[in-house]
């Protein structure tokens, strides 16, 4: 989670709440990836928003490469998905989800990790995107992503 | 522990976790540049590295202190204790 996001007062106590790990997108930083590499050596999961903001103008932003770091170094599948309908708080439409085949991760000995992961990245986002293409073509739209 | 004994463990640290021949890296060899040709997602390997070796911070530390297993050494001795 964007960690401006977390420092807002009212709403920042609540997200934090949702165990959420934050991430200073605006320079390098490392914290996120030390905390995600614990959870993920204790058999833990990471739900990742590759993008790393909220899309605005209706197209699928670029994923973010770091993203897939943790998965080059410890070979940890990526599970693409893609998440249908905007989001109404409390008393919304239900969102659908649809939940792609995992992406296995095998970084060659010779191979940067960084290097793997743009790779990772590249695949996971060319999967995300066939996932709403197969929403598109199920309920005749994905909601807020256009191809 | 010594500024030698400190750019050591630092190369150590990026051969084994950033896939860089040994021979390759000297410790003034540009990590970014020409000479080894890391990348941005590279940084927050070493961000991670230098924290678990030495309990020192790096996110948001200025990019000139990534430069060289030297600079990065030089960042350690000045902020260790932090």
């Amino acid at each position: 989670m964007k960690k401006s996001w977390l420092e807002k007062k009212g709403t920042g106590k609540c997200i934090g709440l949702c165990r959420s790990i934050p991430i200073n997108l605006d320079e390098a930083d490392g914290a996120w990836y030390e905390t995600a590499q614990e959870i993920v050596a204790r058999g833990g999961s990471l739900l990742i928003f590759p993008e790393g903001g909220l899309a605005r103008n209706k197209k699928i932003n670029e994923f973010k490469p770091g993203a897939a770091l943790l998965s080059a170094k410890t070979g940890t599948p990526i599970v693409p998905c893609a998440i249908w309908g905007p989001y109404d708080a409390v008393f919304g439409k239900r969102q659908k989800i649809l939940v792609g085949e995992p992406i296995e991760s095998h970084c060659p000995e010779d191979m940067r990790p960084s290097k793997y992961a743009r790779q990772l990245i590249a695949q996971s986002e060319q999967a995300v995107k066939d996932l709403y293409d197969q929403m598109r073509e199920k309920y005749g739209g994905c909601g807020q992503y256009d191809r | 522990m010594n500024h030698e004994e400190i750019c050591a463990k630092i190369k150590d640290m990026l051969v084994e976790n950033l896939r860089i021949p040994a021979d390759e890296l000297e410790y003034t060899s540009e990590l970014f540049g020409d000479d080894i040709g890391l990348d941005s997602i590279d940084s927050i390997e070493i961000i991670a590295g230098i924290d678990n070796l030495f309990g020192v911070q790096m996110t948001g530390a200025a990019r000139e202190n990534f430069q060289t297993v030297e600079t990065l050494a030089k960042y350690v001795e000045e902020h260790q204790g932090e």
